[in-house]
């Protein structure tokens, strides 16, 4: 079967799945409007079982040959199908932890839901994405949902703030996008990745499409937060509910940087020499910025978001070396990424206070006294966002800058690796507020020349609700299991590649 | 009983019981403090019981045995794969042959001695602990990229590979060597610590408790000296011998700074964290020197310094459990009080300083022959570092134990108890087993030492011959064959 055939039976097959989410979504909107649910466990109950069967029709109809559809504008190939099974394993976990979160945050409104699945449809879509417009519409199907979901706690003027900044930069980079995307076909005559790929050898002057190509990717690096596109991200982190930040900081990054490599690799690989020169220098900026101004940040939240601009900038590079392995190995670090952001955040959303949806460094001191196995989960994330074996996030590192060292690029990953090494210190001070300072209240055992400084009005924090404590459970099962047992996840990823 | 054994994958199981027993006993309440001591001690015997095992089974010809080798992540050319020969059974247990597995090891011991210094360590600690864990950091990452370095150009004959007895097989260009060389060993060379890297030590040493420091000195640092051996050398022995002298030299440089500094030290624990410093010039002057008894020397000194610095640590910690206190002027006369206490300490003193029959003296020995050997001037600047050691430690002891009793809080000093008795004897037994007998030891480490120094002697020829290298004529002198070990000279 060839890639580009129209298959007129399985035309619905890719979206199978996506509807399904999509149905499941209208339903807990029905639930909500006859006035069942008033808990929220309900919708959420049922939002999980319809993700867990949106994830048995992706199983069952799991691509091994890409099956094209909807006259070339979708391609559904098991490299989309992983992403569509990862974004769905994020929405259920952020479903199983969002009640209490907003019974504690005292937010009412069961759109809630409903708008997540709304978004994670979105990010299942846009991987299958072969045409400009399909992809600039499935962007915004992933980000308007989530500019709600930003302000969805009404009473909070950061959430205002965070939804406001986002949706205005939002509007702004999809306009930017749209604006490439009108260039690109001008210069081309075709919104077709395959057209494109087609027209480009044939153009005498290319200037208009690299402008085109140009603005689209600048559009893209608001989206996944590159250096210098990144500001609105520790405002939007800070202020929005901190289960949105849960789903939003993996999930987007993986449907996103999905789709960038399959328009970069689909459409423009005869112009690699433009675009890979672009992201050396944005990855390098990225990396370098987001770890700087994350050594500072005493709010976890904010902490987090510069992590998660640094981790775009490791991301990055392997669009520089954009060859199939490494494509892989980028999806392997979107999952060990994902895997550890959702656990932080479930355990943040978890201690948070009613008046404040954010934890700060001073907060969780001594928690290891006081609720130790939260500090152990915690201490595995870190260390798996830092990037310290035998966690998902060292063999991530390990094979993405082993890929992009083999494509090349040998001065990247050292500058690569030097930045990781500065973020260890900001990770560690996490582990080092969690276990070596006291907590507020807690004796300081006195020794000479102490450097401990005097305990601030730290809060004392909540203790962990069982589905935030699950979450981060099964946050730590994967980081641990993909950082010891990988072979089978690497095996799919090799398969499937983009 | 041995052919039961010989499948068994005690490797494995000796690597692992630990953690296993770790796991075990965080399901165990915390509260139940007794019985968390007493299963850490006998997981702790088992483990040292089942290495014992591995002794008989090591090659005589240098060779790795007892090598388990399992696909891990095949699609990264990433495999388990451990073994052993005489150097890595001496120094238990570096046993990994997979440069990625040896990373993840690596990289495992950093966490929990961070908690360990920052969690137990007095005063500075976690100005410590973060000091420790970033300079362990920055060594490491550099390390991992000359691992996948070595990948990359590995994969240029055939399959890539990240199997040390692979790539040992592999000769590399002599510019890459020197980059890889350079990466593997500021990793090492934090580890060891050598020279201008060492300034973590004290501290870490210094404000860790006092079985976080001795691990450190009894496992971490020999970490360093052992990648340098078995990585460093093993994999880049034409790089190495390009920086013999510069390694030397700051070996010789880390003896008689730790020294000096040692000389105007007035905290005990911190004199005892610089000393470790110039013992581990001593281990680095003798892998360098590239001739058999320096080699063996080194791996002979690593294991003393684990053994007398451990044990020196133990007994200024057993002090500061009693006194509070870690200044050299606050004691005085201690001789009267504690008895007991003054003999181990006199031993494990000598056996620092390298006193002939005790353990210090066979590394120190063989060490220095090799150092002279190799660069007269080096070695002989070395020598005084001995005298200097004699110096520090002989003015410490006189400092704690004679004299006039005169501090009130001194007299009333309780000796050691049987239990720390208990802790010591086996320590004080090693000193003068490897002292006077050290043969057995020699037999172990020879054979793996000889293949190493071999391998490196043939490089030293093959660029002696293209004529292009710089290497003084004082190593290519050397034959190893003419000063084999075999008529010994202290057994």
């Amino acid at each position: 079967m060839q890639n580009y055939t129209i298959v007129q039976i399985g035309q619905l097959t890719p979206i199978l799945p996506v509807g399904v989410v999509l149905a499941t979504a209208l339903v807990l909107v029905l639930i909500d409007a006859f006035g069942y649910g008033r808990r929220g466990t309900t919708i959420a109950g049922v939002g999980m079982v319809g993700v867990a069967l949106s994830a048995i029709a992706l199983v069952a109809s799991f691509p091994v040959h890409s099956v094209s559809g909807f006259g070339g504008a979708l391609r559904y190939d098991g490299f989309s199908a992983l992403v569509g099974l990862a974004v769905l394993l994020l929405l259920f976990l952020t479903l199983l932890m969002s009640p209490p979160f907003l019974r504690r945050m005292r937010i009412r409104g069961y759109e809630y839901y409903p708008l997540l699945l709304l978004s994670a449809s979105g990010m299942m879509l846009l991987p299958m994405m072969r045409e400009l417009i399909s992809v600039v519409v499935g962007i915004e199907l992933v980000s308007i949902p989530l500019y709600i979901l930003a302000g969805y706690n009404r009473r909070s003027e950061e959430s205002k703030e965070a939804a406001l900044k986002y949706f205005l930069l939002g509007a702004f980079a999809s306009a930017i996008l749209l604006y490439g995307a009108a260039f690109i076909y001008g210069s081309t005559g075709s919104l077709w990745l395959m057209g494109i790929a087609d027209a480009i050898p044939l153009l005498s002057d290319r200037w208009m499409l690299l402008l085109g190509l140009g603005l689209f990717l600048v559009g893209f690096g608001f989206k996944v937060a590159l250096f210098p596109f990144h500001v609105w991200v520790p405002d939007v982190y800070e202020g929005s509910p901190s289960t949105v930040v849960a789903f939003m900081s993996g999930a987007v990054k993986l449907a996103l940087f999905a789709v960038l490599i399959k328009v970069l690799l689909g459409g423009f690989a005869d112009l690699d020499a433009f675009w890979k020169v672009l992201f050396i220098w944005l990855s390098a900026a990225t990396m370098l910025g987001g770890n700087l101004l994350a050594l500072h940040q005493m709010s976890l939240k904010r902490l987090l978001a510069y992590s998660t601009i640094a981790h775009s900038g490791y991301l990055a590079l392997g669009v520089v070396a954009a060859t199939p392995q490494a494509t892989s190995a980028m999806l392997f670090y979107l999952l060990a990424y994902a895997a550890a952001a959702i656990g932080v955040f479930a355990i943040i959303a978890a201690l948070v206070g009613p008046h404040r949806d954010d934890v700060d460094m001073d907060d969780v001191r001594g928690i290891a006294r006081t609720q130790p196995g939260v500090a152990f989960l915690v201490t595995v994330m870190m260390l798996s966002l830092a990037g310290i074996p035998p966690t998902a996030g060292f063999l991530a590192k390990f094979y993405l800058f082993w890929e992009v060292y083999q494509a090349g690029y040998i001065g990247l990953v050292i500058f690569a690796i030097v930045n990781s090494m500065i973020s260890v210190y900001y990770y560690l001070r996490v582990i080092m507020a969690m276990y070596l300072l006291p907590a507020p209240g807690e004796e300081v055992p006195s020794s000479p020349g102490s450097d401990e400084a005097a305990v601030g009005t730290a809060r004392v924090l909540p203790a962990v609700a069982w589905h935030q404590y699950l979450v981060g459970v099964v946050s730590v099962l994967i980081i641990l299991a993909m950082g010891v047992v990988p072979g089978l996840l690497l095996y799919l990823l090799n398969t499937y590649h983009a | 009983m041995k052919e039961f054994l010989a499948g068994a994958p005690i490797l494995s199981i000796v690597v692992f019981l630990p953690l296993a027993g770790a796991a075990i006993m965080a399901l165990i309440p915390s509260d139940r403090t007794r019985f968390h001591r007493w299963f850490a001690l006998w997981i702790s015997v088992a483990t040292f019981l089942l290495a014992l095992l591995l002794l008989p089974g090591v090659s005589s010809f240098g060779e790795f045995s007892h090598q388990e080798r399992y696909l891990w992540i095949p699609q990264l050319g990433i495999n388990y794969h451990l073994g052993v020969d005489g150097i890595s059974v001496v120094l238990l247990l570096f046993s990994s042959l997979d440069l990625v597995l040896f990373y993840v090891f690596w990289e495992g011991v950093l966490i929990p001695m961070y908690l360990l210094i920052g969690i137990w360590g007095s005063g500075r600690r976690i100005y410590a602990a973060m000091k420790f864990v970033l300079y362990t950091v920055v060594g490491s990452f550099l390390m991992l990229v000359a691992i996948i370095g070595l990948y990359v150009y590995s994969s240029h004959y055939g399959v890539g590979t990240f199997d040390f007895l692979r790539l040992r097989e592999i000769s590399l260009p002599g510019n890459l060597q020197t980059w890889f060389f350079l990466a593997f060993g500021l990793a090492f060379a934090i580890k060891v610590p050598i020279f201008p890297f060492h300034t973590w030590l004290p501290d870490a040493h210094t404000e860790a408790p006092t079985a976080g420091s001795v691990l450190l000195a009894g496992v971490l640092l020999k970490m360093g000296t052992y990648g340098l051996i078995r990585f460093s050398i093993g994999l880049f022995p034409e790089a190495a011998v390009r920086f013999a002298p510069l390694m030397m030299g700051l070996g010789v440089i880390g003896i008689i700074y730790g020294a000096l500094v040692c000389v105007a030290q007035r905290d005990l624990k911190r004199l005892v964290a610089y000393s470790s410093v110039a013992h581990m010039g001593f281990v680095v002057l003798g892998l360098f020197a590239f001739n058999v008894q320096g080699e063996v020397g080194a791996v002979i000194q690593m294991v003393n310094h684990g053994v007398s610095t451990g044990a020196l640590f133990l007994l200024v910690g057993m002090l500061y459990a009693r006194r509070h206190t870690r200044e050299l002027g606050a004691f005085g006369g201690l001789a009267q009080p504690m008895p007991v206490y003054f003999n181990f300490f006199l031993i494990v003193m000598l056996s620092s300083v390298g006193l002939p029959a005790l353990n210090g003296f066979v590394g120190e020995f063989l060490i220095l022959m090799g150092g002279i050997q190799a660069d007269w001037l080096l070695g002989g600047i070395a020598v005084f570092g001995v005298v200097l050691a004699a110096v520090y430690l002989l003015y410490m002891f006189k400092q704690v134990f004679f004299g006039p009793c005169a501090n009130p809080a001194n007299r009333q000093l309780r000796d050691l108890s049987l239990r720390e008795v208990a802790v010591l004897v086996p320590l004080v037994l090693i000193i003068f087993w490897i002292g006077l007998f050290p043969r057995p030891c020699l037999r172990v480490i020879e054979p793996a030492v000889k293949s190493t120094v071999q391998r490196v002697q043939q490089h030293i020829y093959r660029t002696y011959e293209s004529s292009t290298g710089s290497i003084g004529g004082s190593l290519l002198a050397l034959d190893i064959r003419a000063y084999s070990l075999e008529g010994g000279s202290e057994n």
